[in-house]
C-alpha cells in the first residue's frame, strides 16, 4: 500500500499530571483554573502513526474537537513530524458529547478522503469512558480495534495485538480502513527537536466549523451538572486501629494511609496451609487462570 | 415529560452463556432508575430457547425478556451492535444499558451513533430526583465526579462502570415474558482478522496494564529472589515489579518501579513480597484491587493496607506456591521461555 493516509485524532484534557485544583468552598472543582494539554495517549498514537509512515509511508493528518486554545496541543503532536492538522470549533461546556465529538470528528476525517488508518487513544485520562473511537468507527463505516499494544504495518495489512482479561493478548490481522485505539504503553513518543517544533509553529491549522463539516450538532437531551467531589467509598473512611500508638496514627493520617486501610485477614507461620490459603485467596480474588507460564491461551 | 416506556438491559454474556459479575451490576444499575421512573425492566440476550441465564434474568427482577437466537457460526462486536440496535428498536425503551466492558462498550458507542442517541459512558453514579435523573462518572483520573442531568424526555444509553453498582439480588417466584426476535445476519468481518491468542511473558508486560502484579522488595534479597517472582508472575499470567530500594540495588529495572518516584498501579491483584510498606510505595498502590502483602515482619506497615496479610518468610513461600502451581496444572510444566 503506498502513501498510506493516516488520520490522529487528539484530545485537549486537563494535565493528569497536574493537581486538581478545588474550588474555596469545596463543593465544585474549578475548572477554569485547569492546565490543558494534549492527551498524553494520543500523542503516543501519533507516534505510532509517524512509525507507520516511516516504515511504509503516507501522510499523518492531526485532528481535534475543541476550543481555539486546543491548536498549542495540536502543534504539539505536529512537532513529532506529522504533515498536517485541523481543528473543529467545539465547546461541550463540560463533559459531555462523546458522540457529538465523534460526529464532527468523523465528519472532517472524511471530508479529506477515505483513511487507511484512524489512530486515537482509547480512552482520554479526563473522562476517559472510552466512547469516542468507536463511534467515529461507527459513523466512518470501519471496524474499530481498542486496548492496541502493537502496531507492525506490512505490505498489504497490518498486524496489531491488542490486550484481552486476563494478562491475555490478541493478534489480529487487518487490511487497510479501520480505526485503532492505543494503550499508553504502546510505545513512547518521540522528543521533538528544535527545528521540529519552530516549524510545527509556523505550520497552518485549518478550521472547521459545524455548519461547514454539514454536521447537525445539537446539545441533546443531557444538561452537564458540573464536577463534584467523588463520592468517598467507604472502605476509605476509617480511622487509624486503636492499636496505634498516638505518633503512628497521627503519620497514619499524614501519610494518608486511611485511603488504603482495611481489615486483613491474616495468616501466619509456613508450610502447605499458608499456600493453600494464598491460592484460595487468589481464586476468590478473580485471578482467572491459575496457570503456569507457558505461552498458552487458558 | 416524564412518562417512560421502560428501560432495556442489553446482555452480553461475554460467550459464558451465563450472566458474569459485570451483566449482575449493570442490571442492578438499570433496577435502580426502574425504581425511580417506573416502567418495565427488559432485558435483551442472544441466548438459545430454554437457557438458565432466562430464568436468572427474570430472578433478578426483568419483567419482559427479547429473546435473539444464536447465529449458527461465531460472532462479534459488528454482531452485537447489530443485535443491539434490533433490540432497541423493538423495544423503544427510554434507556439503555450495557457493561462497560469491551464488547459492550463498543457496540454502546456504535449503537449511539448510529440511532443518534445520547450516551453517558462509564456511569458510576445514578439518582433520581422528581423525574430528574442525574448521572455521574468519573473524570480527571478519578479526583471528581461529573454530572449530567437527564429529563428522560429523549432516549439515552449508559454503560456501566465496573464495581459501582451492587448486583441485581436474585429473589424467588419471578416469571418474565419472554418474546424471540430474528437473528441479523453475521456479517463477515473480513477486514480484521483473528490470528492467534498469546499469553505473553511477564518481561512483556508493562506494570500499568498487568491484572496480577508480583512485586519485591529488599526482603526478596537479590536478583535470584526476584527470578524466582517472576517466575511466580509468569505462572499468575501476570508481570513482575519492585519497591524503590530494589530498584536502586539494580535487581529490577527502572520501568518497573512502583510508588511515587515510579509509576502507579492499577491490577486486580497485588502480590507485594518482602516490602515493608513505605508511605511512597503504598502511593503507588492505592488503585489495586486487592493487596496480598507477605512479610517477615508482623508489624511491617504494608499489613495495615493488605487485603491479605502473611507474616511468613518469602524464600520458602514462593517456591512453594510456584510447585504448587506447576502441580495443580499438570506434571512438567515448561518454563516459560
Amino acid at each position: 500500500v503506498n502513501d498510506v493516509r493516516i488520520a490522529v485524532c487528539v484530545k485537549w484534557v486537563p494535565d493528569p499530571e497536574n493537581p486538581t485544583p478545588i474550588g474555596p468552598d469545596s463543593a465544585g472543582l474549578e475548572r477554569d483554573d485547569l492546565v490543558h494539554v494534549a492527551s498524553p495517549v494520543d500523542l503516543v498514537a501519533c507516534e505510532a502513526g509517524m512509525r507507520v509512515k516511516e516504515a511504509v509511508g503516507g501522510t499523518v493528518a492531526l485532528y481535534t474537537a475543541g476550543p481555539a486554545a486546543a491548536e498549542a496541543g495540536l502543534r504539539g503532536a505536529l512537532a513529532l513530524g506529522c504533515d498536517e492538522a485541523a481543528r473543529v470549533a467545539f465547546d461541550a461546556g463540560g463533559l459531555n458529547g462523546g458522540v457529538r465529538v465523534a460526529r464532527l470528528l468523523a465528519a472532517a476525517v472524511a471530508a479529506a478522503g477515505a483513511p487507511d488508518l484512524v489512530l486515537c487513544g482509547t480512552r482520554s485520562p479526563d473522562s476517559g469512558s472510552g466512547v469516542v473511537p468507536a463511534a467515529l468507527a461507527e459513523l466512518l463505516g470501519l471496524p474499530y480495534v481498542g486496548g492496541v499494544v502493537r502496531i507492525e504495518p506490512g505490505n498489504e495489512e497490518i498486524e496489531i495485538e491488542r490486550r484481552l482479561d486476563g494478562g491475555r493478548r490478541e493478534v489480529l490481522r487487518a487490511k487497510p480502513g479501520l480505526v485503532v485505539g492505543v494503550e499508553p504503553s504502546l510505545c513512547q513518543p518521540r522528543y521533538p527537536a528544535l527545528l521540529a517544533r519552530r516549524k510545527a509553529e509556523r505550520t497552518p491549522i485549518a478550521v472547521h466549523t459545524a455548519d461547514d463539516l454539514g454536521v447537525a450538532d445539537a446539545a441533546g437531551p443531557l444538561q452537564p451538572a458540573g464536577l463534584h467531589p467523588p463520592r468517598p467509598r467507604l472502605a476509605q473512611l476509617v480511622a487509624p486501629p486503636p492499636s496505634f500508638s498516638a505518633r503512628e496514627r497521627l503519620s497514619f493520617i499524614l501519610e494518608g494511609g486511611g485511603a488504603q486501610c482495611r481489615t486483613p485477614s491474616r495468616l501466619a507461620g509456613s508450610g502447605p496451609s499458608i499456600v493453600d490459603e494464598l491460592l484460595k485467596f487468589l481464586e476468590a480474588s478473580g485471578v482467572a487462570a491459575v496457570r503456569n507460564g507457558v505461552g498458552v491461551s487458558a | 415529560m416524564t412518562t417512560t416506556q421502560g428501560i432495556l438491559a442489553v446482555v452480553d454474556t461475554d460467550g459464558t452463556g451465563s450472566l458474569t459479575g459485570s451483566v449482575l451490576e449493570m442490571l442492578g444499575a438499570a433496577a435502580a432508575l426502574r425504581d425511580g421512573l417506573g416502567g418495565a425492566l427488559m432485558a435483551a440476550i442472544v441466548a438459545p430457547d430454554g437457557a438458565p441465564a432466562l430464568a436468572d434474568l427474570a430472578s433478578r427482577g426483568v419483567e419482559l425478556i427479547l429473546r435473539i437466537p444464536p447465529p449458527a457460526g461465531p460472532y462479534g462486536s459488528a454482531f452485537l451492535t447489530d443485535v443491539a440496535t434490533l433490540a432497541l428498536r423493538e423495544a423503544t425503551p427510554s434507556a439503555a444499558f450495557f457493561t462497560g466492558r469491551s464488547a459492550g462498550a463498543e457496540a454502546a458507542a456504535r449503537v449511539a451513533a448510529r440511532l443518534g442517541w445520547a450516551i453517558v459512558g462509564n456511569c458510576s453514579f445514578l439518582r433520581v430526583d422528581d423525574g430528574t435523573v442525574r448521572f455521574g462518572r468519573p473524570c480527571l483520573g478519578g479526583e471528581a465526579l461529573a454530572q449530567v442531568t437527564w429529563a428522560a424526555d429523549a432516549p439515552v444509553i449508559v454503560t456501566v462502570a465496573p464495581e459501582a453498582f451492587a448486583p441485581a439480588p436474585a429473589r424467588a417466584g419471578l416469571s418474565a415474558e419472554v418474546i424471540e426476535l430474528a437473528t441479523p445476519d453475521v456479517a463477515a468481518e473480513e477486514r480484521v482478522m483473528h490470528v492467534r491468542e498469546i499469553l505473553p511473558p511477564p518481561e512483556a508486560l508493562d506494570i500499568t496494564e498487568a491484572e496480577v502484579v508480583v512485586a519485591g522488595g529488599a526482603g526478596v534479597g537479590g536478583r535470584e529472589g526476584f527470578a524466582l517472582l517472576n517466575q511466580l508472575a509468569g505462572r499468575l499470567g501476570g508481570t513482575l515489579a519492585a519497591s524503590r530500594v530494589a530498584v536502586d540495588r539494580g535487581w529490577v529495572p527502572r520501568q518497573r518501579q512502583v510508588g511515587q518516584t515510579g509509576k502507579s498501579v492499577a491490577p486486580k491483584v497485588y502480590l507485594a513480597f518482602g516490602i515493608s510498606g513505605a508511605p511512597q510505595h503504598i502511593a503507588g498502590i492505592r488503585n489495586a484491587g486487592k493487596v496480598v502483602a507477605v512479610n517477615q515482619d508482623p508489624r511491617a506497615p504494608i499489613f495495615e493496607v493488605a487485603d491479605l496479610a502473611v507474616a511468613a518468610d518469602l524464600h520458602e513461600l514462593v517456591p512453594a506456591l510456584i510447585e504448587r502451581l506447576d502441580g495443580r496444572n499438570g506434571a512438567g510444566a515448561a518454563e516459560r521461555r
